[in-house]
């Protein structure tokens, strides 16, 4: 592997999980986030052959992931594709916002991974069932034969929990929220 | 739950309806609501991989595999999106070493999640490690292939694949294909090595069927191998190390055999290039200062760490492989080490001379550490972290353990019981163990002056026996509260004052020492030791053998390393 290459990889693998969150949050399916984000690196090491210049490369992969989950959509379903634009490239613009002021660094990940741990087992088993199992809210539901509102709100309590216990981490850490 | 929350939520499920989705997108309009879209992405990220690799710390239960067979989903009714069913991640990445790259020549790194049906290659001196969702472990060793991987099958295309895997049930087993047969697997630890023309499958724990394409089938227990490869079906047969058996052959009981060309520094980093670590007497302080080793059982191989105090500040471990008689060096020294403290600034540990503060712990694959006396430390400051290393992923973890841990010091000594599963540890202040499954210390006994001893543990009678400054002790570890207890051997006075290697013989059922001169073997029963003179054995480390002595199982002999400019030696005793 070329030096230039060599180094925009390692670049690229720091970005790896801002930018897998793009893409899965748009998409919605492992499966298909992988295969993007592979694309991503693909067009990478291609546009790094041409000598093209990257200045900020996590936006720079993100304009790439947008404009492939576009392509991927208008091959899924074509109708939905005006609508779908819009959001992609709110999220996108997200993103870049976001990326710029370091919030979505490790610690913050490493913080959410260990609140999880503290959190009670039935709020552990909703959040593996939607994250790890992938389901949908209408499935968690029938899973744990509850109501779909309940689900809902479920959720939202978790997470609202969850937050509260990543900012105390990183606040006692010094790192703020 | 505000209005966005239910929006992005309904957006993961893919049961936006339009007046939904333009709903969310004039929301996101506002700076704060993207704010939250990227702290909900980040958030649905992190949890999918990160409780992912949490999860797969421990066995699932059957009931989460039930539920992903279960986890059908429903298109609601004008659902605006196309809804499908995600791949589920199967597996996560949790170490990288060197390029590891996906089939498609991705890079991966640590954390990478794998989803069914992906593949992962390593490059030549690199390897990596996936922990399956279910707790099996699988390492890729260099220049590996694993072309296809999903839950349950795991298709090999080339390549050393080593893999613990999580007990399955008979109908639902672990599969392991190779271009030459498949290995189906229950629940246990073996490894692949395939080749262009065979696959050779060793298995350390368990069984594991072997079968060739369109051919016939092996069962291969523990302690056994089989190859299979076109033309050729598979036959179970007991695993040697090939070119140490080789060595062996001729030998006869109560000799001495040097293995040729089998100094460690040929082994050693490269002075040059580790300028601050080589303190007052460089690599030779590996052995020569105060320093041990153990047996690695899966692997057949001694494993050697030392050094320390003022002569060597490299906390690389080194590994005599018998399989093909060769030094390798397990780990990297720290470059720059943190000299004077127990641990580096890279989180490893620091050199020290290691005493009898070693054990091999067979269970859980990995060696213990504590105590010693660290490099550059005047004031010999007590090196207390409980570390272990962890030979598939060939990482150092400091356990950070509960309970009554020892306040260690130089001239320690411990053992590994596989009966307990604790490490039985001495030193000047009592008797210690240390229970590897709860990571938790108990202090037994308060016994002062039980410095400078050597422990081997009589597996049969469940009994440790303790040498050293001309006395020997046992400790019954059957009883309800293990003591010291003194044993009035005779036949061994001039052994018993020095710093001898001691490990139990169990196919002899002896304790057999040696510290120069004649190899001593302990009778359990009558408490008699017998010397054996034999021409051949190599000069003794002045500063003591300690766990550079090891029995060999699959060889029937003993091991030995005295100098890093002296081969290594087997001694076979008399039966």
């Amino acid at each position: 592997m070329a030096d230039g290459l060599k180094d925009l990889t390692s670049r690229f693998l720091t970005e790896r999980h801002l930018l897998m969150a793009f893409i899965y949050g748009l998409v919605r399916d492992a499966g298909a986030a992988e295969d993007l984000f592979q694309e991503v690196w693909l067009k990478l090491a291609e546009a790094s052959e041409k000598g093209v210049r990257i200045d900020d490369l996590g936006k720079w992969c993100r304009g790439v992931a947008r404009n492939l989950i576009l392509h991927h959509w208008r091959e899924k379903r074509s109708r939905t594709v005006v609508a779908d634009s819009r959001i992609v490239d709110l999220a996108a613009r997200a993103f870049d916002e976001q990326a710029a002021s370091g919030r979505f660094g490790s610690s913050r990940r490493q913080a959410l991974i260990d609140c999880v741990s503290s959190l009670p087992g039935n709020s552990r088993e909703l959040i593996r069932l939607k994250y790890e199992q992938g389901l949908s809210v209408d499935a968690v539901a029938r899973q744990v034969q509850r109501p779909y509102s309940g689900i809902m709100m479920a959720l939202s309590r978790v997470r609202k929990a969850l937050a509260v216990c990543v900012d105390k981490r990183l606040r006692l850490a010094g790192e703020g929220s | 739950m505000n209005r966005l929350q239910e929006l992005l939520l309904r957006w993961q499920d893919g049961v936006l309806t339009p007046g939904e989705s333009d709903e969310l997108a004039g929301l996101l309009e506002s700076a704060e609501a993207r704010e939250l879209l990227v702290d909900d992405f980040f958030t649905i990220q992190t949890l999918r991989e990160g409780l992912g690799a949490a999860v797969a710390e421990r066995p699932r239960s059957r009931r989460w595999i039930g539920l992903t067979a279960a986890a059908v989903l429903v298109a609601a009714a004008g659902a605006f999106f196309f809804l499908q069913r995600p791949a589920a991640a199967i597996a996560h990445v949790t170490d990288v070493r060197g390029d590891v790259v996906s089939i498609k020549g991705v890079p991966i790194t640590a954390g990478t999640t794998l989803l069914a049906g992906q593949g992962v290659k390593t490059a030549a001196a690199a390897a990596a490690t996936i922990q399956f969702l279910d707790g099996t472990r699988v390492d890729l060793g260099a220049d590996t292939t694993l072309d296809r991987i999903d839950s349950k099958r795991i298709s090999i295309a080339r390549g050393t694949t080593t893999a613990v895997v999580r007990p399955r049930p008979e109908d639902d087993p672990m599969v392991f294909v190779t271009p030459h047969g498949q290995a189906t697997v229950l629940g246990t630890s073996l490894r692949l090595v395939v080749e262009k023309r065979a696959t050779r499958l060793d298995v350390s724990e368990g069984k594991v069927r072997l079968e060739r394409l369109a051919g016939k089938t092996a069962l291969v227990e523990a302690g056994h191998f089989a190859v299979v490869a076109e033309g050729l079906d598979p036959v179970a047969r007991r695993s040697v190390p090939a070119k140490a058996a080789e060595l062996l052959r001729s030998m006869r009981p109560n000799s001495w055999l040097a293995a040729p060309e089998t100094r460690l520094r040929t082994a050693a980093p490269d002075p040059v290039q580790y300028p601050k670590i080589q303190l007052v007497s460089g690599v030779k302080s590996v052995i020569s200062a105060w320093s041990g080793g153990i047996y690695d059982t899966g692997r057949d191989r001694l494993v050697v760490w030392g050094g320390g105090a003022t002569t060597y500040a490299g906390n690389e471990l080194y590994g005599f492989r018998l399989d093909d008689l060769t030094w390798e060096r397990i780990t990297e020294p720290t470059a720059d080490p943190a000299l004077g403290k127990q641990i580096n600034n890279d989180g490893t540990p620091a050199c020290r001379g290691t005493y009898n503060g070693l054990a091999y712990v067979a269970h859980a694959d990995r060696m213990f550490a504590t105590g010693g006396a660290i490099a550059a430390n005047a004031g010999n400051v007590g090196a207390d972290i409980t570390w272990m290393f962890d030979f598939q992923s060939r990482r150092w973890i400091d356990m950070k353990p509960a309970g009554s841990r020892p306040q260690t010091q130089a001239m320690n000594c411990c053992a590994a019981d596989p009966a307990t599963r604790k490490v039985w540890w001495l030193d000047g202040t009592g008797l210690f163990s240390y229970d590897v499954d709860a990571n938790r210390w108990t202090k037994h006994t308060q016994d002062a002056g039980f410095l400078d001893r050597t422990m081997a543990i009589d597996t049969k009678r469940g009994r440790i026996i303790v040498v050293g400054a001309g006395e020997v002790h046992t400790i019954d570890l059957r009883a309800a509260s293990p003591t010291l207890q003194p044993w009035k051997t005779t036949g061994g006075d001039a052994f018993l004052k020095g710093r001898p290697g001691l490990d139990y013989d169990p196919v002899a059922d002896r304790i057999v020492g040696w510290a120069g001169g004649p190899v001593y073997s302990l009778d359990p029963n009558t408490g008699v030791w017998t010397a054996q003179n034999a021409p051949g054995a190599p000069k003794p480390t002045e500063s003591g053998i300690y766990g550079r002595w090891r029995y060999v199982p699959s060889l029937e002999a003993f091991v030995v390393v005295t100098d890093v400019d002296e081969n290594v030696h087997f001694y076979r005793a008399s039966r």
